[in-house]
């Protein structure tokens, strides 16, 4: 009976010194927020006629939650592809609209100002000087916000390649430690803690492209495969002008992503340079309809050296900010409705600045002043900046709720920890104590029977 | 269970909401501005910037009807000036008329009547900042010359503002004065005075009354017209100063940050902000390994 007694306590001094080993194990990964508190797995040893014989270790878990694992990662797609949209859109917007208030929409009205002043004295050479001034402004503003744009698009398409490169490196990992899993599972084990690596890989690509991530950790982008069991295929970028585009090398060809699929710090850059484009565009379809529509008065009006035909403004057909005529004089701007009319007639002055409250110069914002397109164009950009933004904060709260919700069920709570570590030290001295009662009794035993 | 590592992450995230939300507050208070960009509030910023760019034109509009006032004002002067020379010719004219003046006497009144001329040309030619306003829109020269005919030609010129109220502010000088050379108005009327009396024919001279009656009316008429204009100006520029007044007080409606509602909620997250750093200097302590120790 004691030598039993010994055996069955021995379990128990096993079993409590590997729960031990678990709670030292959760302890030291208490920081680690890619780590879900294990437990070891108790069964009873059943001997003859149903009795208790003790107790064995039949393995070690961990609480593994996919769904609120899925959920964290399209989360964090979410506020990764907010958090890159919101800031590349506000730098965009520091260029689209200077804090100095000194605005784009402000140097159109001012070359419309400056129009009317001229109508009212043409023959004036500082008012004349003064309309070439607000032109020149109005060609500045249309050059800075051109560059700046552009600059941002550049700096962010920049930058896109070392996370393509990231994303590769994680999908590697992830076919490594998939193969790691099957073995272990192939040996009977649970392998939690790669298991743990694979979710925190997972999360990772989500938050950098957007990737989602099946229980068996299958990687795929807007539905093309990136990681295949133990197989992972390359992410390539292409990029062309402000275009970038997205596919994956497989064994059978090049697959390409859309770049709508696509989230993550990835997506979200590459939409921001989409809106930063279309925001450049529309500033530049704005300033050129101005100049076009400012260029066709000009030119049919007359100079005080009974000039005509020249045009105010050079429009590059090709796209891009427009420019002063470099060879158009304050006296050659085109007041005067009749050469008869020179010097004193400022009616075509009149009409240049009239066009201030002409709909439909831009064909684009039809039944709008080009004031009204101007609000218009920086009131949308605004929107969907702050929309990036709202996305973003929304997105980060869900996360930490999902997160929240995660440790409550899989996190490693110190408390619990430490109760159990008492409990589990408790359980090893009495299984320490049975054996030496054990002892004594076989000793008693062996003593009396002499 | 609960992990204590989110409980701090948590902690920490709702401490950079708070600090990020301490930093708008005092943006706003430090430039007066609840929205100074498009991403504050899109639908305000649009609203701001169609009332920034209409008081751009209003203000616009209220300098540039001050200057035209004054154009328009020195004008009248000119006119009234004009008119005053007209009544002396007509004075002259009625003296030289009535058959008692001798040659002589006659011809020492056309050497006045030469003067009145010289008068209404100097009128006439009234310039402002340069510009002839009586040439039409010849304004780069002398609406008449020393005779009284007219050198301008018969254009005109307005202002008009952005809200397309337009007022004249150069003149065709014939309308107004007439022209010695084809003897009509008032240049005519007093060239023809001058002819009058210096061929010593009082007969002559009553016959230039009518005309010279007729030309202080043009002149009368004209006076009032301008007068008009002037009404015009001023209440464009009433106007503009009040409407850019109106839409100021819209647009500080709009954009400008309130600062005692600011001030209150300053301090409403800082309170959160000092809450939030006490709760978290408790994360340590609350660990039941100090309990145990």
């Amino acid at each position: 009976m004691s030598t039993g007694m010994i055996s069955i306590a021995q379990t128990g001094v096993n079993a409590a010194q590997e729960a031990l080993a678990t709670i030292s194990s959760n302890i030291a990964n208490a920081s680690n927020p890619n780590y879900s508190a294990e437990s070891v797995d108790l069964a009873a040893i059943t001997g003859p006629g149903g009795v208790g014989q003790g107790v064995e270790v039949t393995g070690v878990s961990a609480a593994q939650l996919p769904f609120i694992n899925s959920q964290i990662s399209d989360a964090q797609s979410q506020e990764s592809y907010n958090a890159s949209y919101a800031q590349l859109t506000q730098i965009g917007q520091t260029f689209l609209v200077p804090q100095s208030g000194q605005n784009l929409g402000a140097a159109i009205q001012n070359l419309f100002n400056a129009f009317t002043n001229l109508s009212a004295s043409p023959q004036d050479m500082s008012l004349r000087q003064a309309v070439l001034s607000a032109a020149q402004s109005l060609a500045q503003q249309s050059q800075t916000i051109n560059n700046g744009l552009a600059q941002t698009e550049s700096n962010a398409l920049a930058g896109l390649p070392s996370v393509i490169g990231q994303v590769n490196d994680l999908a590697t990992q992830m076919a490594q430690i998939n193969t790691q899993i099957q073995s272990a599972q192939a040996s009977g084990s649970s392998a939690p803690v790669l298991v743990d690596q694979r979710n925190a890989i997972a999360q990772n690509l989500a938050s950098l492209v957007g990737a989602t991530t099946d229980s068996n950790g299958n990687v795929s982008i807007g539905g093309a495969p990136l990681v295949s069991g133990s197989q992972s295929f390359a992410l390539e970028l292409t990029v062309s002008g402000t275009n970038a585009s997205l596919q994956i090398k497989l064994p059978q060809g090049a697959l390409a992503v859309a770049n709508s699929q696509v989230g993550g710090e990835v997506g979200g850059t590459i939409a921001a340079v989409s809106t930063l484009s279309q925001a450049a565009a529309q500033i530049n379809g704005l300033v050129d309809a101005v100049a076009n529509a400012v260029n066709t008065q000009q030119e049919a009006g007359y100079g005080l050296s009974g000039s005509t035909g020249i045009p105010l403004f050079v429009v590059p057909t090709t796209g891009g900010p427009i420019q002063v005529n470099p060879s158009l004089s304050a006296a050659q701007i085109g007041a005067a409705q009749t050469l008869a009319g020179v010097p004193g007639d400022g009616s075509n002055a009149a009409a240049m600045a009239a066009l201030q409250n002409s709909t439909g110069l831009d064909a684009s914002f039809p039944g709008s002043t080009p004031g009204q397109a101007w609000s218009q164009i920086t009131a949308a950009f605004g929107a969907q900046v702050q929309n990036a933004s709202q996305q973003q904060s929304q997105a980060q709260d869900l996360v930490q709720s999902l997160q929240q919700l995660q440790s409550s069920v899989s996190g490693v709570s110190i408390n619990e920890q430490l109760t159990m570590l008492l409990q589990y030290q408790n359980a090893l001295e009495a299984s320490g104590r049975a054996i030496a009662v054990g002892l004594n009794l076989t000793q008693f035993l062996i003593s009396n029977l002499q | 269970m609960g992990s204590d590592i989110f409980f701090a992450n948590s902690v920490a995230q709702d401490l950079n909401n708070v600090f990020t939300n301490i930093q708008n507050i005092q943006s706003q208070m430090a430039t007066g501005l609840k929205v100074s960009q498009p991403s504050d509030n899109p639908a305000v910023w649009g609203e701001s910037q169609i009332l920034a760019l209409n008081q751009s034109a209003l203000a616009n509009d209220g300098t540039l009807a001050g200057s035209a006032l004054s154009v328009l004002q020195s004008a009248g002067t000119a006119l009234q000036q004009a008119s005053q020379t007209l009544q002396q010719a007509i004075s002259l004219a009625t003296e030289g008329s009535n058959g008692t003046l001798s040659a002589s006497n006659l011809s020492s009144l056309a050497s006045t009547a030469q003067g009145l001329l010289n008068q209404l040309v100097n009128a006439a030619n009234f310039q402002y900042d340069g510009a002839s306003v009586f040439a039409g829109t010849a304004s780069n020269v002398a609406a008449y010359n020393a005779s009284g005919d007219y050198q301008g030609n018969s254009g005109s010129n307005s202002v008009t503002f952005s809200d397309g109220t337009s007022v004249a502010l150069a003149f065709n000088g014939k309308q107004v004065f007439g022209d010695a050379a084809s003897n009509t108005g008032a240049m005519g009327a007093i060239s023809g005075l001058i002819s009058a009396l210096s061929s010593d024919s009082p007969s002559a001279v009553a016959a230039t009354l009518p005309q010279l009656q007729a030309a202080l009316t043009t002149l009368g008429n004209f006076s009032s017209a301008l007068g008009g204009s002037q009404q015009l100006l001023q209440s464009v520029q009433n106007q503009a100063s009040a409407t850019n007044t109106q839409m100021q007080n819209n647009q500080s409606n709009l954009v400008d940050a309130n600062l005692a509602k600011d001030s209150t909620a300053l301090s409403l997250a800082e309170l959160q902000q000092q809450a939030l750093v006490g709760l978290a200097s408790t994360i340590a302590r609350s660990s039941l390994i100090n309990v145990l120790a």
